[in-house]
């Protein structure tokens, strides 16, 4: 039906009622020749007009809920895979965060407001993927495993000592924390410092299941980054020894 | 532009041998295009033949000629095919041979360069190197090759075949270069964004070159001598360089990035990303992602004064 279903539907609809006319005619004497321009068979075109009324009929109803479901998961996964795949290779680093921490809540004069700042790569697989790379080639796995922890406190639990938001671990990993953990500021760039704090953030589970690794290209030491289980931030006393 | 003008002296090309393998390799080539060659005009002149003739009537002719005709045919394609199954089998047996007293070098492929690693029975004379081999005329030089993330392939067309680097699964290939010169190769099997930047020089020169060549490399570093040398590597100490990339003889040790202690004697900066010049290693430091996007060399935020110092001191590491 390729020929018929470029017909703009006014044509078309025209053609579907000639067609009904001439089926009603073939009930008396078969009309030898078709004066439509159109070489369609007779049955299929007696099939087309059919679905073209149908269609007709169901364009004035309201849209059937399957379609409408499947329209609204549509535009869900366009929403949330928009950013998956995004790649900036040169991008200007995002802001540092770094001034604007609190870790306390007392302070001189008028309380700050403290803004929550959004890691730019929230959500981004390439940027989650980098940072797992990062997080081994820095040897952050020296002390904290591969999320499971050692020397340094285990990542993928539920408790953090200095703060689970994005800017917290972003200044935990620039500025050093008592007991351990170096000052990495110099060091590491702003952009990988934020892929790390995705990575961090993905390995207990508090980035988007969508963004972080189906299969790791590496040994696996624990269960595939998709299926960690979220768990919910808490504060968490650092541990003084 | 000059560093067109300089690649269009490196030779790469599998028609123009300058080892015995490649030359195993090339005269294979040179039998299958001939022999194809020669029957292809065959075919060509039945064609012709076949075409201008003019059709004849059904009683003056003989299926018996045709069925010989075709059973000829037929005997001789099978001749023609399993003899050049026979010579491939013969080159491959050529090119897979293995010298006992070969120079070892470990050769791993990375997402985009190549890590060179001359072994040696003592850890300090071990070579590390990037993107470049040196290696001796006539002597033959066994490559262990290997992956650290996704399949490459190591493919030194003047040099030898082909031979891919398989992550976990040990190869190697053995290389006899016939004359000096520069032979060029290239990643030959896709592997991500850099793919096609990822080049490889192979240096043959003269076996006493080769030992002074040698021995330069493993010395540390050069000292930095003038002032501005002196602060350039104070700030490759500061800035992040020393996380990744290795500068023997200084505390930076880094070993995920190309080793950087004789930078300067090298020709290309990112595998064949960027001529090694002062201006191109400046604008490489800050902006690696704009010559090589997705390559793994961050850009580095650093103030001009400090960027020319550094460029100075990575400049006298010969």
């Amino acid at each position: 039906m390729t020929s018929s279903d470029a017909l703009p539907f006014a044509e078309a609809d025209e053609y579907a009622s000639r067609r009904k006319g001439l089926a009603l005619k073939r009930r008396g004497p078969c009309p030898l020749a078709m004066t439509s321009s159109d070489a369609l068979p007779i049955a299929e075109a007696d099939e087309y007009a059919n679905r073209r009324e149908g269609l007709a009929l169901k364009r004035r109803g309201p849209c059937p809920l399957a379609m409408r479901r499947v329209a609204v998961l549509l535009l869900v996964f366009l929403a949330l895979g928009c950013k998956r795949e995004q790649r900036q290779y040169r991008q200007p680093p995002p802001p540092t965060p770094v001034k604007d921490l609190r870790l306390g809540r007392l302070s001189p004069g008028p309380t700050p407001k403290i803004v929550g700042i959004r890691n730019p790569y929230q959500g981004n697989a390439l940027a989650i993927s980098e940072g797992k790379r990062l997080f081994g080639a820095y040897n952050c796995v020296g002390c904290h495993a591969n999320g499971g922890g050692g020397m340094g406190p285990p990542l993928m639990d539920e408790k953090w000592i200095y703060g689970s938001e994005p800017q917290n671990i972003f200044a935990t990993i620039v500025q050093g924390r008592p007991n351990g953990m170096p000052a990495f500021g110099d060091k590491i760039p702003d952009t990988q410092v934020w892929q790390l704090v995705a990575y961090v953030q993905s390995l207990s589970g508090n980035e988007s299941a969508l963004a972080t690794n189906g299969r790791p290209d590496q040994m696996q030491v624990h269960r595939q980054d998709q299926s960690l289980p979220e768990l919910p931030p808490r504060a968490a006393p650092a541990v003084h020894p | 532009m000059t560093f067109f003008a300089h690649l269009a002296f490196v030779h790469q090309s599998a028609l123009d041998p300058a080892g015995e393998h490649a030359r195993a390799i090339a005269r294979l080539w040179d039998v299958f295009l001939g022999i194809t060659t020669v029957i292809y005009v065959l075919v060509m002149i039945a064609l012709v033949v076949g075409l201008l003739r003019k059709r004849e009537g059904d009683a003056s002719r003989n299926p018996r000629s045709t069925y010989v005709i075709v059973s000829i045919a037929g005997g001789l394609t099978v001749v023609i095919l399993f003899g050049l199954l026979i010579a491939s089998i013969f080159t491959g047996r050529a090119i897979a041979e293995r010298p006992k007293n070969a120079i070892g070098i470990t050769l791993r492929g990375k997402q985009w360069w190549w890590q060179v690693e001359y072994e040696a029975a003592h850890p300090s004379n071990r070579i590390l190197s990037a993107n470049e081999l040196t290696i001796p005329v006539g002597v033959p030089v066994t490559l262990h090759l290997h992956s650290s993330d996704v399949i490459h392939s190591f493919w030194v067309p003047g040099l030898h075949g082909k031979r891919d680097l398989i992550p976990g699964h040990d190869g190697s290939i053995t290389l006899l270069a016939e004359k000096p010169g520069v032979y060029r190769g290239q990643c030959a099997e896709f592997c991500g964004v850099q793919h096609a930047k990822m080049a490889l020089w192979v240096n043959a020169v003269s076996p006493s070159d080769y030992a002074r060549w040698a021995d330069a490399e493993r010395t540390p570093a050069r000292a930095p001598q003038t002032e501005a040398e002196i602060a350039g590597q104070q700030v490759f100490l500061r800035a992040p360089c020393p996380l990744c990339h290795a500068i023997r003889g200084t505390d930076a040790s880094g070993s995920t990035a190309p080793d950087l202690t004789h930078l300067a004697t090298r020709r290309s900066l990112g595998a064949g990303a960027l001529p090694n010049t002062r201006e191109a290693l400046g604008g490489w430091i800050v902006d690696a992602q704009r010559a090589k996007p997705g390559c793994q060399m961050p850009s580095i935020n650093l103030r001009p004064d400090e960027l020319s110092a550094l460029v100075d001191y990575l400049g006298s590491l010969r």
